[in-house]
C-alpha cells in the first residue's frame, strides 16, 4: 500500500510495484492492478498499481494552531497520508499560538495541507496516545465484547454515540476530565 | 490568513456519503472523538482505509454501519483481539467487502 | 532427535530455523512472530555472529523509524532472509493467511498479512514454517492465494530458494518443477508419517535423508544464552520465559 499512497502524494496516476502477481488479492481488483511490460526492459513485466487519492485524511495529533499547523505523532506516515488526500483533519489534543516548526514532541505538518484543525482534548479516547495518556483496556474490551452482536454494538452505539450530543458529553460520561480548558469555537 | 480552526460539527461536514477516507495504522492515536461524530451523523457508503494496518479505526466505522467496504493489508486488533471483531462478524455474514491489499 | 531433551514445538522449530541464519546477512521477521525471532538470535549466536538481524516491532531489533522504511528496504532487495508462517500452504509454493471459505463470507477469517505478499517476491531467501504438519495445513490448493509461489510469465521475482520447516519435516520448493518437495524427515518420524500428514503428493523419489541431529549445545545455547537475552531485552519476554524451557 505505501507504493499506492506514495504515487498518490506526488500526483501521477500508477506506480509500479513487487509482489501481487499470482495472488487472489490482484485476481479480486483487476481495476486496480494491472501487469504491463516495463517500457524500458521488453524482458521484464511488472506489476503497476493505481495511485491512492483518498478523498479526506483523519488523524489525532498533539497540537494545533488557528492557522492549521499541527504536531502529529513523531514516526508515522501522516505527512505522507495528508499530501495523497483532497482534505484533511486532524483532531488536536491542545491548541497553541503557533506550532514550532522545531517542536520535538512530534512531527510538523504545516496548514497549507491541512483543511480542518478540531480541538479534542482526549480526543483518542479509548485509545491511547503515548506520552500523554494510555489506552483505556477495560473499555476497548467492552467494544470488544458489545462486536459479537448487531444488538449489543447498537446498544454499545447509542450508549457512547447517539445519546451523547458532544465529545465533552462523552468524556463525562467516561468520567474523564481534559487537562485543557474549554473546547474552542 | 486563513483560519482553520472549527468544531468538530462543522469538521465532520467535510465527509460526505461514498468518500473514502484514509487512516494512520495503529490502535493508538485513533481519531475517536471524530469517528463518533461521522457515526452520529449517519454518514454511509465510506471506504475506510488503513495505511499500513488497521484496528480500532476501521472496525468502528464498519460496525457502526458508516463504511461497507475497507482496504488493508491487516485488520487485527493487537492483543484485544486477533481479528478486528467488527470486522470478524461483518465479514463471516458477506456483509461488508474488503480490498485486500500487502 | 527429541528424545532426552524434552523440547516443545517452539524450541524444536526455532533450532531448526536457526540454521538458516547466515553470517553477515540480513534476515528478518515480522511482528508477532517469537520463533523466527528466537531463531534468529539462536542462529547468531551459534554460527553467525555478524548478522544483521530484524525483528520488527521489538525494542532493541526494530532499526526503521517508520514502517515504510523497512517496506522499501526490503523491496529495495536490502533483506537476505525472511520468515513467513501461513494458515495453509500448498504444493504450488502458495501460501494464505487471509481466509478458509470463500473470502467475502468465510468460515474462518484472518487478520491477513503485513507486506507479506511483496517480501516473497522481493527477498532471495524465504523459510515457511507451522507448527502442526497436518493435510489441513499442506493442502493441494489453498483457499485464498496471499502469496503466490510463481510468478505470471515475465513477472520477475527476487525468490530463489523456499523451505518449509515444520515439527516433522523439511520440505523444499523445486525452483525448476515449481513444486514442494520433501527435503528430509526429522529423527523420531517416517517418510510414510510425513506422507500421511500432506493434503499433496510429495512426489518421492528414492531415499529421504534424515534432517541432521538437533545437537546438545543448540538446545543449551538457546535455554541459557537465547532465552535469558529474550527475557532482559524485551524481545518476547513472556513467550521465552514460557514456552523456553529451563537447561
Amino acid at each position: 500500500m505505501y507504493t499506492m499512497i506514495q504515487a498518490g502524494s506526488m500526483g501521477v496516476p500508477f506506480t509500479s510495484t513487487l509482489g501481487y502477481a499470482g495472488t487472489d488479492i490482484l485476481e479480486r481488483r483487476p481495476d486496480d492492478f494491472k501487469i504491463i511490460e516495463n517500457p524500458f526492459d521488453s524482458q521484464e513485466r511488472t506489476v503497476v498499481a493505481k495511485a491512492m487519492n483518498p478523498d479526506v485524511a483523519i488523524f489525532h495529533g498533539l497540537k494545533g494552531d488557528r492557522l492549521g499547523n499541527v504536531l502529529v505523532q513523531k514516526h508515522g506516515e501522516e505527512l505522507l497520508l495528508a499530501q495523497a488526500s483532497r482534505r484533511v483533519i486532524v483532531t488536536v489534543e491542545e491548541i497553541v499560538n503557533s506550532v514550532d516548526f522545531e517542536d520535538s514532541d512530534g512531527w510538523f505538518i504545516p496548514a497549507i495541507h491541512v483543511s480542518a484543525v478540531v480541538h479534542a482534548s482526549l480526543g483518542a479516547h479509548p485509545t491511547g496516545v503515548p506520552g500523554l495518556y494510555d489506552a483505556d483496556e477495560d473499555r476497548i474490551n467492552e467494544y470488544v465484547k458489545a462486536s459479537g452482536s448487531d444488538e449489543s454494538f447498537n446498544k454499545y452505539l447509542n450508549r457512547y454515540v447517539f445519546e451523547v450530543g458532544s465529545h465533552q458529553q462523552y468524556l463525562e460520561l467516561v468520567g474523564l476530565r481534559p487537562e485543557l480548558e474549554a473546547v474552542a469555537r | 490568513m486563513r483560519e482553520k480552526l472549527v468544531s468538530v460539527e462543522q469538521a465532520a461536514q467535510i465527509v460526505k456519503d461514498g468518500d473514502h477516507i484514509v487512516f494512520n495504522g495503529s490502535m493508538d492515536w485513533t481519531p475517536m472523538a471524530m469517528l463518533r461524530e461521522l457515526a452520529r451523523r449517519e454518514i454511509r457508503g465510506i471506504t475506510a482505509l488503513g495505511v499500513v494496518g488497521g484496528a480500532m479505526n476501521l472496525d468502528f466505522l464498519l460496525g457502526a454501519g458508516v463504511a461497507d467496504q475497507v482496504e488493508t493489508c491487516s485488520l487485527g486488533f493487537d492483543e484485544y483481539a486477533r481479528v478486528a471483531p467488527n470486522y470478524e462478524r461483518l465479514q463471516k455474514q458477506g456483509r461488508m467487502r474488503m480490498l485486500d491489499n500487502t | 532427535m527429541t528424545i532426552g531433551f524434552d523440547l516443545t514445538i517452539e524450541e524444536q522449530l526455532a533450532i531448526l530455523m536457526s540454521r538458516e541464519v547466515n553470517d553477515w546477512e540480513t534476515s528478518a521477521c515480522g511482528a508477532l512472530s517469537f520463533i523466527p525471532a528466537t531463531a534468529m538470535l539462536l542462529g547468531r549466536e551459534m554460527r553467525a555472529p555478524n548478522a544483521e538481524i530484524i525483528i520488527l516491532g521489538s525494542r532493541d531489533y526494530s532499526p526503521f523509524v517508520t514502517g515504510k522504511d523497512f517496506h522499501f528496504h526490503a523491496q529495495r532487495g536490502q533483506l537476505d532472509l525472511f520468515f513467513i508462517s501461513a494458515i495453509e500452504i500448498d504444493q504450488h509454493g502458495n501460501f494464505n493467511l487471509h481466509v478458509i471459505g470463500d473470502r467475502d463470507e468465510p468460515d474462518v477469517l484472518m487478520p491477513g498479512q503485513y507486506g507479506t505478499g511483496m517480501l516473497y517476491y522481493a527477498v532471495p531467501r524465504i523459510v515457511m514454517f507451522r507448527t502442526e504438519h497436518t493435510r489441513r495445513s499442506f493442502v493441494d490448493q489453498v483457499n485464498y492465494v496471499s502469496g503466490a509461489g510463481t510468478s505470471p510469465n515475465g513477472v520477475s521475482r527476487r525468490t530463489r530458494e523456499v523451505k518449509v520447516i515444520t515439527p516433522m519435516a523439511k520440505l523444499n520448493f523445486n525452483q525448476e518443477s515449481r513444486i514442494m518437495e520433501l527435503g528430509s524427515v526429522h529423527e523420531g518420524f517416517s517418510v510414510d508419517q510425513v506422507v500421511e500428514n500432506t493434503g499433496f503428493n510429495l512426489g518421492i523419489r528414492g531415499e529421504i535423508d534424515t534432517t541432521p541431529q538437533i545437537t546438545e549445545e543448540e538446545v543449551h545455547t538457546l535455554r541459557t544464552v537465547v532465552k535469558s537475552h529474550m527475557i532482559d531485552s524485551e524481545t518476547y519476554p513472556n513467550e521465552a520465559a514460557n514456552l523456553i524451557r529451563e537447561p
